[in-house]
């Protein structure tokens, strides 16, 4: 007869995930991605005061999976329905996640006067170099030589220019207070068919630190470089492989801009 | 062999909602024990869920949550430690 074992949650349920079953690709950073942002924001207890604002994009049924209050914004219009909100009701935390079609196409604009202007919001940006959803065309952010629908000899830089580093845009700029970029997926490592978890990890800190740097006022961005490995064609494995070959030198991860030093903290 | 897993209980626990998985692969290939693996049968999403086990390829579970961050799916719903 043995004593009964108790086990302790280390990790759990979060209240800010619904449960709902994702319409996203098996092994989708948008996915993790929805965790780190449900985790962040219970983290800060706020989940009676978060307004997410979905964008065009994977992301557009971001609000079905995380039991927030939400907006979705008009094609790139997000950082714009953010900064509104804000204004209102400065008490909120508003956030808001974009694909880089969205962000950094239709949506450059938006996101660039937000961000000039330093309204505190905190943007999301994941970026998978492609246009997922409408059925892989080319990105602004699809590194030369990627085979999509719309270049399907490799992207040419001689017509099509070089990928736009979102990230390099808003350092030229005076408005952000917090920039970051993230190498979401798992990256390989030296042994082979073992990967490291650390983007998930370091993703969530980003999010905690933006929220910080937004409640101190600030305009906060984390690009999360991100893979969409059905519109790539290839295995998911591969996908994360091709993310680490190419993607990471292409956006270097890193902390670019902590005005406030909430990192660390 | 039961006597002996009786003597020394699991020291950390995964929990895995193998209908909410969609099989990625990603909590196989990220935990450092390999404690996870894809079932050979199917869920009702026809996807092969990841089942856990105590005892993996390369040791044991540390219940190092690995797994919990990297699901895109919440398909890991729970890491537990044994209280001593």
């Amino acid at each position: 007869m043995s004593a009964v074992l108790r086990y302790e949650t280390k990790l759990g349920e979060l209240p800010t995930l619904t449960g709902t079953p994702t319409h996203y690709c098996a092994g989708c950073e948008h996915g993790t991605l929805t965790r780190l942002l449900a985790s962040a924001v219970d983290a800060r207890g706020a989940r009676e005061r978060a307004v997410l604002v979905s964008s065009v994009g994977c992301s557009v049924l971001a609000h079905e999976y995380l039991n927030l209050d939400a907006v979705q914004a008009p094609h790139g219009r997000a950082p714009a329905v953010m900064a509104g909100i804000k204004r209102v009701r400065p008490d909120l935390l508003v956030f808001g996640v974009q694909g880089d079609g969205d962000a950094v196409s239709i949506g450059l604009l938006e996101l660039m006067n937000a961000a000039n202007r330093g309204e505190p919001i905190s943007i999301f940006l994941v970026n998978n170099a492609i246009y997922g959803m409408t059925g892989g065309q080319m990105a602004p952010t699809t590194p030369p030589g990627m085979v999509t629908t719309t270049t399907p000899a490799g992207r040419d830089v001689a017509s099509t220019g070089r990928p736009i580093d979102a990230t390099k845009l808003l350092l030229g700029l005076e408005g952000p207070s917090y920039i970051r970029r993230v190498f979401l997926p798992v990256a390989p490592t030296s042994s082979p068919d073992t990967f490291n978890a650390r983007g998930a990890l370091e993703g969530e800190a980003a999010i905690r630190h933006a929220f910080e740097t937004q409640e101190r006022g600030g305009f906060s961005f984390v690009e999360f470089v991100s893979t969409c490995w059905v519109n790539w064609k290839v295995s998911i494995l591969e996908s994360k492989r091709y993310a680490a070959r190419v993607l990471a030198p292409l956006f270097p991860p890193g902390l670019y801009r902590d005005r406030f030093g909430v990192e660390g903290r | 062999m039961i006597a002996a897993e009786e003597a020394r209980p699991p020291r950390a626990r995964v929990v895995v909602e193998a209908e909410r998985c969609k099989g990625c692969d990603l909590c196989v290939v990220v935990c450092p024990q390999r404690n996870l693996h894809l079932a050979t049968g199917f869920n009702r999403g026809g996807y092969h869920p990841a089942v856990f086990r105590y005892h993996g390829d390369r040791g044991d579970c540390t219940a190092c949550g690995l797994c919990y961050w990297v699901c895109p799916d919440f398909a890991i719903t729970e890491v537990a430690r044994l209280v001593p």
